[in-house]
Parts: C-alpha cells; structure tokens; sequence
C-alpha cells in the first residue's frame, strides 16, 4: 500500500482533566490543524484549544436582513405597484399589515441560513471520514477522549507529531493512513 | 452546601440605599407632580400601583414557574425573586384606595347595562379581594415550602411545590389577566380586548427580569453569594430579557393589528386617543425603548455576560415598562382633567412607580433578615451552582 499517505495522528485519553491538558499544551505548542472527539460536551475544552468563536451569528444575521429586506420588497412591489387591488379600502402599501410576514420571513430566513450556514461551517454533509475505520476511534462514542492532529497542519511531521503525543501522555498513538 | 446569611451583608446595605434613593426621589416627584397637576393624582397612583403589584406578584409566579419545570439553572438564584414577592402578600393595602374610591378611579364603569352583570361594585370588590388571597396563599405555599426545604432532612416540601405549582401558575394567569381587566381596561369601559391580559404580563415578566438582573449583578459585585450565582446565571437572565421583550412586542402588535385590520369605531378609538393630543410620544418611546434600543442591545451573546451593558438595559427597560403602563392608563383620563399629553402627570407616575419600587426593595432587604440568601437544600442547587450555558 505505497500509495497511501498517512493524514493524521491520533492519540487516546481515558481522563478528561487530562484530555483537557492535552488539549492546552497542543494549543500552545503552535498546532492549528487538529481536534479533539468526545463521547460526551467537555465544558471548557474549546477554550482550552484556542478555538476561535463562530462566524455562524453573522451568517443567521445575514439571512435574516436578507428575508426582511425581501417581505417588504415582496409586499410592497405585488401590492402597489404590480397588481394594484382595492381590498376593503385599505392602503396599498402599509407597515401594519406588512409586518405579519416581514416577522415570518426574517425567522424563517434566520432559521435556514443558521441551519444552512452551520452544515457549511461543519463540511456537512460528509459521507466518509478517514478516521471512522479506525477502532480506537469508535471508542469516542463510548468511553475515550480522541486527539487527533492532522497532517495538513503547517507544523506536523510524523516523528515529532508522534512523540509529541506521547510526551503529553497519550494512549495507543497511531497513524492513520488513507 | 451551607445557608447564607444576608443579614447585614453589604448586598442588603445596597439594596436598602437603592429603596431608600428610590423612596426620596419618588416622593419628591410625586408630590411636585401632583402639586403641577392635582389631575393627576388618580392616574399617578393607579400607574404605581399596576407597577409593583404587577412586579411583586410575577416574581412569586417566577418562582412557581421554576418548581413547574424542575429547573436546575436557576436553583440557586430562585431565593431572591422570593423575597421580591414577599411584598404581594401586602397586594390588598395597595389597591384598598381603588376599591375605596373605584368610580374616581373608573369614570362610568358602571354606566354600561349590557355589562353590569360584571361590573358592579361588590362583584369587583369580590373579584380584587379574591386575587389578593390568592396571591398571599401563593406566597405563603411556593415561598413558604421553598423556605422548609432548607431545614428539611428528606425532600418532601420541595416535592409539594412541583405538585402544587402547576395550579399556581394557572391561577396566576386568571389572576393577572382579570386584575389587567378590572384594574386598567376599566379606564375605557367600552373597550374590550381579551389580550389585555397577556399584554400586562409580559411587561410585567419583563420588569420582573430585570430587578432580578439588577438584584443578582448587585449580589454578584458584593460577592456574598460567591460561588452560588456567576455570570452563567447573568447570561441566561439576560437570554430571558432578550426573549421577553420581543414577546411583549409580538403581543402588543396583535392587539394593535387586528384593531387596525377590522377598523370599528368601538375599538379603534383606544388606539386614534392614544396616538394623538401628544400622546403618540409616549406610544412611540414606548415601543423604542421597550423593542429597538433592547433588542440592539441584547442581540449579541457577549453583552449578556458585560454587567454595564445588562445593568443599561435592565434600567431602560423598567422605564419603558412605566412608560407603557402610563400610556395606557393617563389617557383613560383625558375627560377628567388630563385632556391632553402632560408632562407633569407623568412625572407625578414616574414618582410613584419609585416610591413603590422603593418599598418594594425596603422589603426585600428587610426579607434577608429571616431567610437564607439561597435554597441551599435544594435538590437541584449543585446543578444549578455547576450550571455551564
């Protein structure tokens, strides 16, 4: 199998003040292009690994100026000046009765561009992962805490990426090929 | 975990120079208000009253509401709303003038045959009374277990909170709904909209957020509640203020919309009063500082956790509550000496609402005397002390 390439590191921990730890110490030693897979939220562990804070607000932002700006052009374009209709003397164009779907527009919009924007951000949706035939790492879903450095990152080298796991106190470091 | 004892903590010293301060100055507007406009002493008192009331009353549903739901966040901070509500015990001594004096407060409630069947004095007598029993019986059941449970040694007080607060926040809903009746909608007796009731409430729930926020930042800077309640605790009060003042909008709005929308007399005029005669200045403030300015404010999630930016808009938003409170209840006066938008009657309501907050807080201070500064014995008080947003 000369063709395959190993495209990361990945390391074990069965503790999770030492998963924390470890989380730190890659963080501090310059590595960007790593993760960390938990079977259950470990509250902190993002600080810990110096993960920077979500663009998502921006994108739900976004779409929801986006649907606003569209119910008001939508109201008002069909109703004064594409098809103009006299419906119980009520204005053509009015806010009080634009603001019925200006609200649901702005939500619904709101709702599909986090939804949306968060598959984005995430890669979703992924049909294959090169890590998910590797046993250790099913182990996640259950009892262990999974580190994993990945060879794209600038300062990965498979020698010292590999002592380094070990250094900070990881279990069956291994390489994954693919 | 261990009680802790509020009694002369720095916590109850500040609580007690802000009811003091609210105190004096609610007095000295009241008065110069009412000295302005002798008009306004009716309105100015029936503003105050809703305000505290309406307060008091939704801290002890907050309470409720927290044992109906099993909530673990808020296991730790759920004794100071309980000593904000032991004033709605003392409902009944705020309203006495208004059962006392019901048609200076009420010009021509009972003028309406059709209604009289629900209108008539001791029908309303009956019907306040019964609120203020109901409320006190709410108090003394929710706050009173709430406070058994800190000695108890097994977890049966608690355990009949969940049972009982299921009726007590139904109870609630009739009670604030009919006291939005009968205590503001009376001012038109000709007007009818049957979410009047929910419209009170969520400015009220509102409000009550926000003198929690204040309270719980106050105790968070003095520090004797360390490491009970922190910023989690800010962060989701802050989540609650956010969320409430856009279901006071959405509420409000339905009420104008379907007006606005079936356009009959019998209806519209509340509105076409409200919004002229310099009365549209309060709507419009109204609406900007209880919707725009909190909404801008609140949106992002870091300024929930920024103590300057909550204490701004927990203060803005109880002015915009007392704003909304006054434009709908001063211009139920305008055939009776406020025909028109008067800076004075406001100043005389704003002097009120102070001087009640300010009892309102004199009693909360005084409550740390007698109880533990946190349900200590809770069964949810370590998920609420470990409690990660």
């Amino acid at each position: 199998m000369s063709d395959k390439k190993t495209v990361a590191v990945l390391g074990n921990f069965t503790d999770p003040n030492k998963i924390m730890e470890a989380a730190a110490q890659v963080h501090q030693s310059g590595y960007t292009d790593f993760d960390i897979y938990t079977p259950y939220p470990v509250h902190g562990l993002d600080k810990a690994m110096g993960i920077k804070r979500t663009i998502l607000p921006y994108i739900s932002f976004g779409g929801g100026l986006f649907g606003l700006s569209n119910a008001i052009f939508l109201i008002w374009w069909t109703g004064s000046v594409d098809y103009k209709l006299n419906i119980g003397g009520k204005p053509l164009f009015a806010f009080q009765f634009s603001i019925p779907v200006m609200f649901e527009l702005t939500v619904l919009l709101t709702g599909l561009a986090t939804f949306f924007g968060l598959w984005f951000l995430c890669g979703l949706p992924k049909w294959h992962s090169d890590l998910q035939d590797d046993e250790g790492f099913q182990r996640a879903v259950d009892d262990t805490f999974v580190l994993s450095i990945f060879s794209s990152d600038k300062r990965f080298s498979l020698e010292t990426t590999e002592r380094f796991m070990n250094e900070i106190g990881a279990d069956n470091v291994r390489r994954i090929e693919a | 975990m261990n009680p802790v004892n509020l009694s002369g903590s720095a916590f109850q010293g500040n609580v007690n120079k802000a009811a003091m301060f609210c105190i004096g100055t609610g007095v000295i507007l009241a008065i110069a208000g009412m000295a302005l406009n002798q008009s306004a002493i009716i309105p100015a008192y029936l503003v105050g009253a809703m305000y505290v009331v309406g307060i008091s009353v939704t801290a002890l549903f907050f309470s409720a509401l927290q044992f109906l739901v099993r909530a673990g966040w808020s296991a730790s901070l759920r004794r100071i709303p309980e000593m904000m509500g032991w004033f709605a015990q003392f409902s009944i001594v705020i309203l006495l003038p208004i059962l006392l004096f019901r048609n200076t407060f009420f010009h021509g409630i009972e003028d309406i045959p059709s209604k009289a069947p629900y209108t008539n004095t001791p029908f309303f007598i009956v019907r306040v009374i019964g609120y203020c029993l109901f409320w006190f019986w709410m108090h003394r059941y929710i706050v009173g277990n709430s406070i058994k449970q800190d000695d108890a040694s097994d977890y049966a007080p608690t355990v009949k909170n969940y049972k009982r607060s299921a009726l007590f926040v139904l109870g609630y809903a009739l009670t604030i709904t009919f006291a939005a009746f009968d205590l503001m909608m009376a001012l038109e007796p000709h007007w009818f909209s049957t979410i009047f009731g929910l419209y009170y409430f969520a400015g009220n729930f509102v409000a009550t957020l926000s003198v929690l926020a204040l309270l719980v930042m106050s105790v968070m800077n003095t520090g004797e509640l360390k490491g009970f309640i922190n910023k989690e605790h800010m962060h989701d009060l802050g989540k609650l203020m956010f969320a409430f003042t856009i279901f006071w909008t959405y509420i409000h709005f339905s009420q104008y919309f379907l007006i606005w929308y079936s356009n009959l007399p019998e209806e519209t005029f509340y509105y076409i009063d409200r919004t002229k005669d310099g009365w549209e200045i309060m709507g419009w403030s109204s609406l900007v500082l209880h919707f725009i300015v909190p909404f801008a404010l609140l949106l992002r999630q870091d300024v929930k956790r920024n103590q300057l930016v909550m204490k701004a808009a927990a203060c803005i938003l109880l002015f915009a509550h007392f704003i909304d409170l006054s434009w709908i209840i001063i211009p139920g006066y305008r055939h009776h000496g406020i025909p028109h938008f008067d800076v004075f009657a406001l100043i005389a309501a704003g002097g009120m609402v102070l001087l009640f907050m300010g009892i309102l807080l004199f009693f909360t201070a005084k409550r740390m005397n007698a109880v533990s500064g946190v349900a200590h014995n809770d069964p949810y008080i370590r998920e609420s002390v470990e409690y990660y947003s």
